[in-house]
């Protein structure tokens, strides 16, 4: 209890909140928890059944409170600064209720968490006041650590580059940034010593490993001394890669900068640094893009590259291509260059492409440029304004940004704020996952085709809004599919990029033929023929340079974030748990394990009874039921006497006809030797144990614990009439073959669930599947396959002697559960 | 008034004041009323909104409830008072049956809980457009 008397008496003080709960459980007592004056009996089990509701209840909620401020992101709703404070302190207080019901369930087994949730909510309460960052205090960040809402920290063009690098994995340098932390002390002081002990060490440490693990030796190096009031002086510099050259020149830099503002002595606190520490990009080409290429275009809606090689400050080449897929060329100009001087490609003018042409002088192919201007438009959709990016074009090499800010607005070219004109309707329906305006050409896609091969700005149009197709959204300008909506996972990545799109439009890979040039308006409903790309303004979307935005990136990075997935791994652990959301998944799964240990370790004698369950295959179960989960009755129940209705659609696909194979297994020596570990596991565990199949059910959820063989598979499913709450959840791990067979068999567990929509990630054997805010009959469907898989897939990784295997056993299945003539609703369709 | 300034008069649209102290909403509602041809003015502060409309009346009026000084129950009031033909329509991120009871007895036209969809307060507006043209056909 020592941990839990340090946090204040206040609201959500769990020592306030005890009364509350306890009061709230049926037949439970005003007693502490795990001292209930009715141990012995059936109380306690309905006071743990209380708790584990309690549980059930607030990780639904938060849930649903997480998805609604995930839909903010897509521009469609009005919401105000109260909207998010208030949002976040629901999901706060709910989440220390669950903090409060996992202890009272465990006898304290898990005060830790009250910790992690001080810390977290401090974290939160601190982002809603407008203090700093908990990263704040840190002077030195990894520039594969830094996302757009670390700005503040920052500096503008340190995130915004970390940005398009981190979530669009454009290409960047590997870097550093001196944040305002680090350069706050020697501001502060007036630069009274020189470098001050933390900045030298975090600098030194980012040097080293630019220079050890990246390969490092010259390194670029920006800084920038900011105003009170805003004003910004930048300077540019380079310097060999090693920590005495990169401070000084650090220094010198920031000298400079200051220089321009010509501050009194005394003045400098006042003013705020960051600097960018880039590895320097080996020997080639540097060059601009512009979004917009304004008056050098006539003000017309075209892109702007200019590209000059190292060492050739005259020979500058200018490119003009369109803003959408697939970015033609409509103007160069290529500057005379020496006929023997190599380019980026490693070829020189002079050298013959074909029987009658040479290479040529330009530094940049109709290829490359189209490249460079579908990242670029692909940067500009993701920060939401027209923008400079410059970059290096290296020898041999693949074009890396170095930088990028925002294109200033020229007065000679008016913005034009409306979506372009496009030609008639191709399509109309469908709901806006997220708002916005994109053209391009046209690409079918399928959940397994390479998001490498799809090409930056085209037009995606998919059968379904797989979670398998969010690595293509980074490439997208904007998606079309014909299922799904704006509550399922790849509206999400949609939002995350700011792709617009368009989900559940009847009809569109018909209308929307592969290489047709269309526009899409997500808010009008429409796919139109033709048209041109629209340019980002300051309109009624909600930008990144939106305050409100930056505080709902992080606050949702504090709530929202999941990095916590596998309870068998060893950093499965309250200490590790970095947002609400993991400390609400943690807490859901030590009740899940409280309740079936404590049914395994009574036996009964607290009331806990676990009812045998008979099931018309040998598959022995027992049933817990917390309320509502079977017809009343000491017998075993019958699969006609299950009323949860999660529990109930499981059963009926792991009864299905075709499904328990009963055929014994194919063994080869290599399964033996592989589970020989496991069986020397299984011989030394708990006998009691082994075999244990066990389900927690009420009426509108339930958890399901299996273990099949080698096998361990859970199932945890809400399903009720709101669609808004239902969630179901589904892990497989284990097997007897070696582990490239177990790949297999997770791969095709994978394929078989991208199919239904899940978000599945998987890790050698271990599959985890994530589905949420589902219609209840299609709840039930799913679990119902759910069922079948988990019948089907006993001991079937040692069949998997090939790929071909797999793709054998995927069609088997699909076969006897009489789906093989629904492929084409799992995404295959084509026109 | 003129007639050809009411709405229907002529087509010509109405006039719209948003008054909200949150500054993300006036600056996301504005072009969205003007993309959708009201021409529109925006305040955060409801002094400043009052004494605009005092100056000048608005065919409608979106107010936030919830605000610092003059709150929005008490804004409503005053453009009655001033002119009990404007049409208004109370947004709030604090949305009570007691206070949409409130709003309506004192003659709003509609209550809408933030957050909302762009769309639902184009609609409600729309609708408020026409009821108010109705009106003034009647009349």
């Amino acid at each position: 209890m020592r941990k839990r008397s340090r946090l204040p008496r206040d609201p959500r003080d769990p020592r306030a909140l005890s009364d509350l709960y306890e009061k709230d459980a049926p037949g439970g007592s005003n007693a502490p928890p795990g001292e209930d004056k009715d141990a012995g009996g059936a109380g306690k089990a309905r006071a743990l059944f209380s708790k584990f509701r309690t549980i059930l209840d607030s990780n639904t909620a938060i849930l649903t409170a997480i998805a609604q401020m995930e839909r903010m992101l897509g521009g469609e709703y009005i919401f105000d600064r109260a909207y998010l404070e208030k949002s976040a302190r629901e999901i706060a207080d709910l989440t220390h209720r669950t903090v409060y019901a996992i202890n009272a369930m465990t006898g304290d087994a898990h005060l830790d968490l009250y910790d992690r949730y001080a810390a977290l909510n401090a974290e939160v309460e601190d982002i809603l006041a407008g203090r700093r960052d908990p990263g704040a205090g840190i002077p030195v960040l990894p520039l594969r650590d830094i996302r757009l809402e670390d700005r503040v920290l920052v500096g503008d063009h340190a995130a915004a580059l970390a940005e398009i690098a981190g979530r669009l994995e454009l290409p960047a340098p590997d870097g550093f940034a001196v944040a305002e932390a680090g350069w706050a002390p020697s501001l502060t002081s007036g630069f009274a010593s020189w470098p001050p002990r933390p900045l030298e060490q975090a600098v030194s440490g980012a040097v080293v490993d630019l220079y050890v693990r990246r390969g490092a030796r010259r390194v670029l190096i920006a800084t920038e001394a900011v105003t009170p009031e805003g004003e910004v002086r930048r300077t540019e510099t380079e310097a060999d890669c090693e920590a005495g050259q990169v401070l000084a020149a650090l220094r010198q830099g920031m000298d400079q900068a200051l220089a321009a503002f010509d501050p009194p002595p005394g003045d400098l606190a006042a003013f705020r640094g960051h600097s960018l520490v880039l590895a320097a990009p080996p020997e080639g080409a540097l060059g601009q893009i512009r979004t917009l290429a304004g008056p050098e275009a006539g003000c017309k809606p075209l892109l702007a590259i200019h590209i000059r090689l190292n060492g050739s400050p005259g020979a500058t080449d200018s490119y003009l291509a369109s803003r959408n897929h697939p970015y033609l060329l409509r103007e160069s100009r290529i500057a005379p260059k020496p006929l023997n001087k190599p380019l980026p490609d490693g070829r020189i003018p002079a050298d013959p492409v074909s029987r009658a042409w040479l290479r040529g002088s330009a530094v940049l192919t109709p290829d490359d440029c189209a490249w460079l201007a579908g990242a670029a438009m692909a940067a500009e959709r993701l920060l939401g304004e027209p923008l400079v990016l410059d970059f290096a074009h290296p020898y041999g090499g693949k074009p890396l940004f170095l930088g990028v800010r925002p294109l200033p607005a020229d007065p000679a070219c008016p913005a034009d704020s409306d979506v372009p004109e496009a030609g008639e309707i191709l399509l109309q329906g469908g709901t806006a996952a997220c708002l916005g305006a994109a053209s391009g050409m046209v690409i079918h896609v399928r959940e397994n085709d390479a998001a490498a091969d799809f090409p930056y700005g085209a037009l995606a149009v998919a059968r379904s809004a797989s979670p398998q197709l969010a690595p293509i959204l980074k490439r997208a300008s904007g998606v079309v599919t014909e299922l799904g909506d704006a509550a399922g996972h790849l509206a999400a990545v949609a939002r995350e990029y700011r792709v617009p799109a368009l989900f559940g439009a009847r009809g569109a890979l018909a209308a929307l033929p592969q290489g047709a040039l269309a526009t899409l308006d997500a808010e009008a409903r429409t796919v139109r023929r033709g048209g041109i790309a629209p340019v980002p303004h300051q309109g009624w979307e909600l930008s990144p340079s939106d305050p409100e935005f930056l505080l709902l990136r992080r606050l949702l990075q504090r709530i929202a974030s999941l990095t916590l997935t596998d309870p068998d791994a060893k950093d499965f652990t309250a200490d590790n748990c970095r947002s609400f959301h993991d400390l609400i998944h943690f807490a859901h799964e030590k009740a899940v394990e409280s309740l079936a240990n404590m049914r395994r370790a009574g036996k009964g004698k607290d009331g806990a009874k676990a009812r045998p369950i008979a099931l018309p295959v040998p598959l022995c179960m027992r049933l817990l039921d917390i309320g509502g989960a079977a017809a009343a009755g000491d017998a075993p129940a019958r699969i006609e006497d299950i009323r949860s209705r999660p529990l109930a659609a499981f059963l009926a696909g792991v009864c299905a006809p075709g499904m328990w194979d009963q055929a014994p297994a194919r063994f080869g020596m290599g399964d033996v030797i592989s589970a020989m570990d496991k069986t020397f596991a299984a011989l030394s565990a708990n006998p009691a144990h082994a075999g244990e199949n066990l389900a927690i059910a009420a009426r509108s959820y339930c958890n399901i614990s299996l273990r099949l063989g080698y096998h361990f598979s859970v199932v945890d499913a809400y399903l009720s009439e709101n669609s808004s709450k239902n969630a179901v959840y589904f892990r497989f791990v284990g097997g007897m073959a070696p582990i490239a067979a177990r790949a297999r068999r997770a791969q095709f567990l994978r394929n078989v669930l991208a199919g239904y929509d899940f978000k599945v990630e998987t890790q050698g054997d271990l599959v985890v599947a994530r589905l949420k805010m589902i219609e209840p009959a299609r709840g039930e469907e799913i679990l119902h396959i759910l069922g079948r898989l988990t019948a089907f897939t006993r001991q079937r990784d040692t069949g998997l002697l090939s790929d071909a295997d797999a793709a054998a056993l995927e069609t088997l299945f699909l076969e006897k559960s009489g789906l093989a003539d629904c492929s084409d609703a799992k995404g295959d369709a084509h026109v | 008034m003129l007639d050809n300034e009411r709405p229907g008069g002529e087509g010509k649209k109405p006039r719209i004041l948003v008054l909200d102290d949150e500054p993300i909403v006036v600056k996301r509602l504005k072009p969205a009323f003007e993309k959708a041809g009201y021409e529109t003015e925006t305040f955060t502060d409801s002094a400043s909104a009052l004494a605009r409309f005092t100056q000048r009346p608005f065919d409608i009026v979106i107010t936030d409830l919830k605000m610092e000084g003059m709150d929005g129950m008490a804004f409503l009031e005053k453009v009655k008072e001033l002119s009990p033909d404007t049409g208004c329509v109370i947004i709030t991120g604090f949305a009570t049956l007691d206070t949409a009871k409130e709003s309506f007895h004192k003659g709003a036209f509609d209550f809408v809980a933030k957050p909302f969809k762009l769309a639902d307060i184009l609609d409600v507006t729309k609708r408020l457009e026409e009821k108010m043209a109705g009106r003034h056909e009647e009349a």
